[in-house]
């Protein structure tokens, strides 16, 4: 079993990205927090059958984390969250740059990350709390070649859509077959 | 690089896909284009790391860690609740094991000391009958050691466990060893025996220098005037004796005058140790005990001669014996039988019209 030190280091270490994680997955604080709570109850009956490495909670909590919010999409799915617009929850306001082209850039780019169906939300998210390729690939338990296609593939649907809604210059002389791939 | 980035170069580099010669190559360009560089650091920020503010309340943290402490307990206890459990059982195997090894000790000690020697004891058949000087009665144990002595019209049935000894007239035996592991060993002095085993009893007889060794279960021996007659029933019997070793079989008898001759067994011998075993000694029987002494008739006990109607029944049962031979026996008596059978039936059926009858009226 993880010892006192341990998940308290973990829960110091960790909390704060994981229910960011949970609070962009689920949009309700009090529902994130309740996840969060669940999350390290579960590492810790998980560390008393299975035992935990340190070097490895990380990863395990963010698996966790993923599995309880998917679950908790499924238990909340009859009552369909209108809005997706993460910027109206309080306590989620993420820092922004100075060089911000526009709130409504970063409204309709959040919109989308939003609307992403499984596992591409998750995999955004990830990179976003400042994941690595590997570690994600490591708790999404696919390749790191197939993890990059799906974030490439992410890109350019939202290159797409945030064309198609005039935030981004069309594309008008750029030729997909002068690609240095 | 005159145009602008394509669309797959604007995503691997918003990706952060792009080798660093491939970053290196499009700096160029995003250096001069203002375009594709806020398309580039636009789309890059899909992926970027971005701090978030939202922080969890202290309460998450409290009821983790009071998780851990209820946890934590729970697996205390149920290391303490599970070690007298195992010393419990392992407490109870110990005592099984314990019991299991002292009652195997006690029967492998006790049961030879207890069972030593065989029970026997004996009962008069008719007339009275001798152990050593004194008289015997009904039910008497029998120790190794003990000669048992029938007079001219007496008998006896020495008796164990599944096992009877049935003692003629005229008969010295003695019971010259009785051991679990050896078995009981009978000594035939004289006279005639009839043995009846259907248990698995260890016994023996010793008789005329011979050793008869049963392993069957019912066989007669006869030993008179230095001549050992053996008829064997049911079962076989090993005979060891100087310059013999023979086995006789179930309806064979052998004698000891012609030691290398193994007869059919006659049916006078047969019916009178069936008669022995089935009750006693009858005076007839006595009589027909004698037929296995046909062979060697003038033989007779201590030197006393037989009466005249000992004789003259003798000679009857010999010219009998000439007379009809088993085989043709055979066929006679089932003709008897067949027609007793049907005279009783017919009988019954008289009865059973004359109740019909009746009945009716």
């Amino acid at each position: 079993m993880i010892s006192l030190t341990e998940i308290d280091k973990a829960y110091s270490d960790y909390s704060k990205e994981i229910f960011s994680y949970i609070l962009r997955s689920v949009y309700d604080h009090d529902a994130a927090e309740d996840i969060l709570q669940d999350v390290f109850i579960k590492l810790i009956n998980y560390s008393v059958k299975s035992g935990v490495n340190s070097n490895n909670i990380r990863a395990l909590l963010y698996s966790i984390a993923r599995s309880v919010c998917i679950d908790f999409a499924r238990k909340t799915s009859r009552v369909k969250i209108e809005s997706a617009d993460i910027s109206l929850i309080p306590d989620c306001n993420i820092s922004k740059r100075d060089d911000d082209p526009s709130d409504g850039l970063m409204d309709a780019m959040n919109s989308l990350i939003d609307n992403l169906g499984e596992p591409e939300k998750s995999i955004i998210l990830f990179k976003k709390n400042g994941l690595k390729y590997p570690e994600i690939a490591q708790i999404m338990k696919i390749s790191e070649r197939t993890l990059k296609r799906k974030v490439k593939s992410v890109i350019g649907y939202m290159r797409k859509k945030l064309k198609d809604e005039g935030f981004l210059v069309p594309d008008d002389t750029g030729s997909d077959d002068e690609s240095f791939n | 690089m005159s145009s602008h980035l394509t669309s797959k170069e604007i995503d691997y580099l918003a990706s952060g896909l792009a080798s660093v010669k491939e970053v290196k190559k499009a700096q160029e360009h995003l250096d001069s284009c203002a375009r594709c560089r806020m398309i580039v650091d636009t789309l890059s920020r899909v992926v970027a790391a971005q701090v978030s503010d939202a922080v969890p309340g202290d309460h998450v943290r409290d009821a983790v860690l009071s998780e851990w402490h209820r946890l934590y307990n729970e697996s205390v206890e149920k290391r303490i609740a599970i070690k007298p459990r195992i010393k419990r059982f392992m407490a109870g195997i110990a005592v099984a094991a314990s019991v299991v090894i002292a009652v195997s000790a006690y029967l492998f000690f006790s049961i030879p000391e207890s069972g030593m020697s065989y029970p026997l004891s004996i009962t008069s058949a008719a007339g009275e009958i001798y152990s050593g000087n004194s008289p015997v009665s009904a039910g008497t144990p029998i120790a190794a050691g003990s000669v048992i002595k029938t007079g001219e019209d007496s008998a006896a049935t020495v008796s164990s466990d599944n096992y009877n000894l049935y003692i003629g007239r005229s008969s010295v035996l003695e019971v010259s060893g009785n051991s679990v592991k050896s078995g009981i060993r009978f000594r035939l002095g004289k006279g005639s025996v009839v043995s009846k085993s259907s248990g698995s009893l260890h016994y023996s007889f010793e008789c005329g220098g011979f050793k008869i060794t049963p392993a069957g279960t019912e066989f007669l021996l006869d030993f008179s005037g230095d001549k050992l007659d053996i008829a064997v029933t049911e079962g076989k019997i090993l005979i060891t004796g100087p310059g013999v070793h023979i086995s006789i079989a179930a309806e064979y008898k052998w004698s000891s005058g012609i030691p290398g001759k193994i007869e059919l067994l006659d049916g006078e011998t047969a019916s009178l140790i069936k008669s022995v075993v089935s009750g006693s000694w009858p005076d007839e029987k006595n009589t027909a005990d004698e037929v296995v002494k046909k062979s060697d008739p003038g033989i007779e006990e201590n030197g006393k001669a037989e009466d005249d109607k000992t004789v003259s029944k003798k000679e009857s049962l010999t010219e009998e014996k000439d007379k009809t031979n088993d085989k043709k026996e055979k066929p006679e008596k089932l003709k008897l039988r067949r027609e007793i059978r049907d005279e009783i039936n017919a009988i019954k059926k008289e009865r059973r019209k004359e109740r019909k009858s009746r009945n009716k009226d």
